[in-house]
Parts: structure tokens; C-alpha cells; sequence
């Protein structure tokens, strides 16, 4: 059986590499793992964060609007962490809750995706949008992880083709039959938490005005176990803040946090970059792909 | 057909099998602590966790779940492990009927999740999972799924448009017995059929066994292969 505890020693070990500046995996501590992004079928992405892995899946069905939001489209972003990713995700716990709604805000409600171009018909029929997210490896900072795939999901997505006769019946059309739809992400919003280390006493941080706490960026499971706590921004490349969460845990010098921000607008850059090139490569591919196929049919008339 | 094993590292064996579209991730964890509730004095209790790749696991993969739990607990060796859990989670990463586009809304999409197209997948990625993860097995086990059509003819291995024409579809799992299929495990019908087609499906199943069998044992073969570390120095 794999544990999921750290011992004394492993956290005092974690904690005195951290005062010096290194960290069990050999990054800096404002480093975080390169993401690596594979995407498979309309809306199909395998995420590997380090060794954190999540595959998330965008599908669309139609359904009725809501009665005081008659045209608007829904969003619906799903997650449920399996003990499949860990052991210890067995049952219900407070990171699921946490994950979801930090994903609710930084994507949902921050209008990441227009609502109103998925409407079909006033009042009858909406696109409801659904992300699914299965987490199957666990490595810490699920958050940062999850958010990145949704978003890439999104953007990778398309949703079938449809028309409208005059008796307002609806016809969806296949794949092939007619080229697909992008949906209409507004901004790309990018998530990332940053863990605090007190590697002194309280009195030190609550009294002192030195700031001897340590913040690490993109956290492995063994430094989140060992961490007193922890801040998540969301931010998009228009160096936008859309959320910023720190719930409790040690208190944090405000320019410290505002350094931290900054910093989140570089990484916010380089990830948009990551996802714009990973999505226009896809693309690239499905073009040329589909344009052979083009290029058989006329072949064979 | 394609398969990884070792794919996940916080549980003790974990298998990926791709076939077509359809695409499945089993992780085994056990023997493990169970909780008070699940603890059999005798046994290993068995809790099989199943996903679906869209949405939320509801009825229908609740009936898949019993029907793993009748096919597992029979080939998994539980009196090894008494008082113990053997946790299997099954996630569905992608199904061919999520592509399909429906044009009339109301029942297809349920319509065609009748078929378990997935299951013979989920069956086979269970055995590599339970073999990557070292848990004693009464046998090897081996799913094949076969559709019957319109004029009679068996489809071995149908997909998802041979599904929709066809008449009855046929799930058997047989365990296997020195590397030949032995006895049926386990069997499931859906549709319409006569006493004479069932016997014809259940012998022609019992050649697809043993002849996908060989192809499973080749890679079992070289998953062994692979996990040997201790090599010989040349």
C-alpha cells in the first residue's frame, strides 16, 4: 500500500532545503512545472502537470435556458476526485469543494466563455456546455492544473453545426457534414497558487516586520502537506487580476503579495502563449487531415 | 488494440487500454485498510468505483458496477486477504458513442448508451490492472463482445453502427485454463435471439477467446519483460 503521510524528518528536511533555496525536484521556488498538453478528439485533453495528471473533456448538449436567464447558454464544470488519483481522496473532501469553486470563479463567473452566443432559440433552447474534469494522478496543485485543462479544453472544443427550420426544429449536423464551431472564450484566464512556508515560529510572523515566510510556487503533494498556507490568483495575459483567494493559514507582508502578482502576470504570458500554440498546431493538423480527405473524395468521382 | 500498464503511480496497478475511440483507465489499489463498515471477517471486500467520461455515474453505470462486481469477486482469490479491501476504479476517458451527434434529443442519447459498448474494454483493462497489481487471481479472464445481425450473421467485436443494426448483442467473459478459454464466467444478452443463435454465439465467443487470448498473452509477456529489472549483465 502507497502512504500518502510525511514523517517529522521529511518535513523538517522539506522546510531547511526551502530556507536555502531548492526544492526536492531541483526547481526554484517562483518555478513551476511545464505543462505537458496532449489533445486527442474535439474538446479531448490530457494534462500532465509534473507528475499530476488530468484528462478533461468538453461536451455539449441542448437544453432548456433557465427562466429568469432565457438566453443564455449554461456552463457547467465537473470534477470529482477518484481515489484512483490517491488514496486518500476517498471520500468527500474540502479540496474538491475548493477546487470547484476556485474553477466556478476564475472561469464561470469571470465570463471566460459568452453565454449568450449559445443560445438557439429564446426561452426553448440553450447549448449547456460541460467540462469534465477526471483527476488520475495526484501531485499537488490539482487547482492551477485544473483550471489550465478546462480552459484548454474550452478553447479546443467545437460545437457541431446547427440549423433552424421555419417549425423551429433544430437539425445537428455531424462533424463531417458541416465544418464545427469554436466556442467564444472571452479571455483566457490562468490560475496559480502559490504556498506559504513559516519556517519560524508564529510570534515571528505575527510580530515581527521582518518577512522571513517563504512562498513557493506550484507545490508537489510533500510540500503541500508540509505547507501552513496558501494563495491562488487568477489572472489572464491583459494583466487582469480575476481572483485572488487565501483563506486564512499565515498572514502575508501586502507587498509581498502585490511582488507575487506580478509575477503571476509573466507566468499568465507564457502559459496563454502554451495554449495558443498547442491549439493552432492541433488545428494545423486536423486541417491538413481533413483536407486530404477532401482531396480522396474528389479523387474517386 | 492498445495497452499501457504502470500508468499511475499513488495506487498499486493501474492499466490504459485503447481500442477505436474508446478509451479506459483502471486503477487497483490492495490490499488496503477498509473501512469499519466494508470489513468481511473471512474476505477481501471489493469496491468497484466506475466513472463515466461525460457527466456523473448514475443507474446505468451503477449497473455495470454490479455486473464487474459478480465478474470479479468470482476470479479474484478473496480468501487471501480477510479483513482487507481491494479498491478497483474504473474511468471511462472516452466512449464512440460521446462523438455521435443526435439529432432527435429526447431518447437517443440513452438509446444508444444501452449498448455496453465499453464493457468488454472495461472487463479486459481489469484483468491487466489486477495483474499489474499483483492481486492473486483464480484464473486469467478474457471479454468478448459479438452482435448478431439481421440475416443471422455473428459480428465479432462490433462497433458501434454494426450495434444499431443488429438484433441481439452478446457479452460473454470466459475464464482461461492453460492459455484456452475454459469455462463462461459470466454472460449477458440484449435483444432478441433463439435458443440456437445463443449456442452459436457462446462457440463462436469461445474462438475469439482463445484466439485474442494469445495476443493478450504476448503482452503480458512483455510487461513482464519490461518490469524484470534485475537483468542479466551481458
Amino acid at each position: 500500500m502507497k502512504s500518502n503521510d510525511i514523517s517529522i524528518n521529511e518535513t523538517k528536511y522539506i522546510i531547511e532545503s526551502l530556507k536555502q533555496g531548492t526544492r526536492l525536484d531541483g526547481r526554484k521556488l517562483d518555478e513551476i512545472r511545464k505543462p505537458e498538453v496532449v489533445l486527442g478528439d474535439n474538446g479531448y485533453v490530457e494534462l500532465g502537470w509534473g507528475q499530476t495528471k488530468v484528462v478533461i473533456k468538453t461536451s455539449s448538449e441542448i437544453v432548456k435556458p433557465f427562466e429568469d436567464r432565457p438566453n443564455e447558454g449554461l456552463l457547467v464544470i465537473n470534477n470529482e476526485l477518484s481515489p484512483m488519483a490517491s488514496i486518500k481522496f476517498d471520500e468527500r473532501s474540502v479540496d474538491e469543494v475548493m477546487i470547484n469553486r476556485i474553477i466556478e470563479k476564475s472561469i464561470r463567473k469571470s465570463n471566460a466563455l459568452d453565454l449568450e452566443g449559445l443560445c438557439i432559440k429564446t426561452g426553448e433552447k440553450v447549448w449547456l456546455i460541460r467540462v469534465d474534469l477526471s483527476i488520475i494522478n495526484f501531485d499537488g496543485n490539482l487547482i492551477d492544473s485544473c483550471c489550465f485543462g478546462s480552459i484548454i479544453s474550452l478553447i479546443h472544443f467545437k460545437l457541431p453545426n446547427y440549423s433552424l427550420d421555419t417549425n423551429g426544429n433544430i437539425k445537428v449536423y455531424n462533424l463531417d457534414e458541416k465544418p464545427p464551431i469554436s466556442l467564444s472564450v472571452l479571455h483566457i484566464p490562468i490560475t496559480l497558487s502559490i504556498s506559504f512556508f513559516n519556517p519560524l515560529n508564529d510570534e515571528e510572523n505575527l510580530k515581527s516586520n521582518n518577512n522571513y515566510e517563504i512562498s513557493v510556487f506550484d507545490a508537489t503533494m510533500k510540500e503541500e502537506l508540509v505547507r501552513d498556507s496558501y494563495l491562488v490568483v487568477s489572472v489572464n495575459s491583459n494583466k487582469e487580476l480575476i481572483q485572488l483567494t487565501k483563506l486564512g493559514g499565515i498572514p502575508i507582508d501586502s507587498v509581498e503579495l502585490v511582488n507575487l502578482c506580478q509575477r503571476c502576470y509573466a507566468y499568465a504570458e507564457e502559459l496563454t502563449e502554451l495554449i495558443k500554440t498547442t491549439v493552432k498546431r492541433k488545428e494545423e493538423e486536423e486541417f491538413k487531415r481533413l483536407n486530404l480527405r477532401l482531396l480522396k473524395s474528389v479523387d474517386t468521382r | 488494440m492498445l495497452l499501457r500498464t504502470s500508468v499511475l503511480e499513488n495506487v498499486d496497478g493501474s492499466a490504459e487500454l485503447t481500442n477505436g475511440r474508446t478509451k479506459v483507465l483502471v486503477s487497483v489499489s490492495g490490499p488496503i485498510e477498509p473501512k469499519i463498515k466494508q470489513e468481511l471477517p473471512n474476505l477481501a471486500s471489493l469496491e468497484i468505483i466506475l466513472r463515466p467520461s461525460i457527466g456523473t455515474a448514475n443507474t446505468r453505470e451503477n449497473l455495470l458496477t454490479d455486473k464487474l462486481r459478480s465478474i470479479l469477486s468470482s476470479l479474484i482469490i478473496r480468501h487471501k486477504y480477510p479483513r482487507q479491501l481491494i479498491q478497483v476504479v474504473v474511468q471511462v476517458l472516452s466512449l464512440e458513442t460521446d462523438a455521435v451527434v443526435i439529432n432527435n434529443f429526447e431518447n437517443t442519447v440513452d438509446d444508444l448508451k444501452v449498448f455496453n459498448i465499453e464493457f468488454t474494454d472495461i472487463i479486459n483493462c481489469c484483468y491487466f490492472a489486477l495483474l499489474d497489481s499483483n492481486i492473486f487471481l483464480y484464473e486469467s479472464f478474457i471479454g468478448v463482445s459479438q452482435s448478431v445481425s439481421e440475416d443471422k450473421s455473428i459480428i465479432n467485436t462490433p462497433e458501434l453502427s454494426d450495434l444499431i443494426h443488429s438484433k441481439s448483442h452478446h457479452l460473454l467473459v470466459f475464464s482461461i485454463v492453460d492459455s484456452k478459454p475454459s469455462k463462461i464466467v459470466y454472460a449477458d444478452s440484449k435483444g432478441e435471439f433463439s435458443k440456437q443463435e445463443l449456442f452459436e454465439v457462446m462457440d463462436n465467443g469461445f474462438k475469439i477467446a482463445g484466439a485474442n487470448f494469445t495476443e493478450f498473452r504476448q503482452l503480458v509477456e512483455k510487461k513482464i519483460e519490461d518490469d524484470f529489472v534485475w537483468k542479466q549483465e551481458a
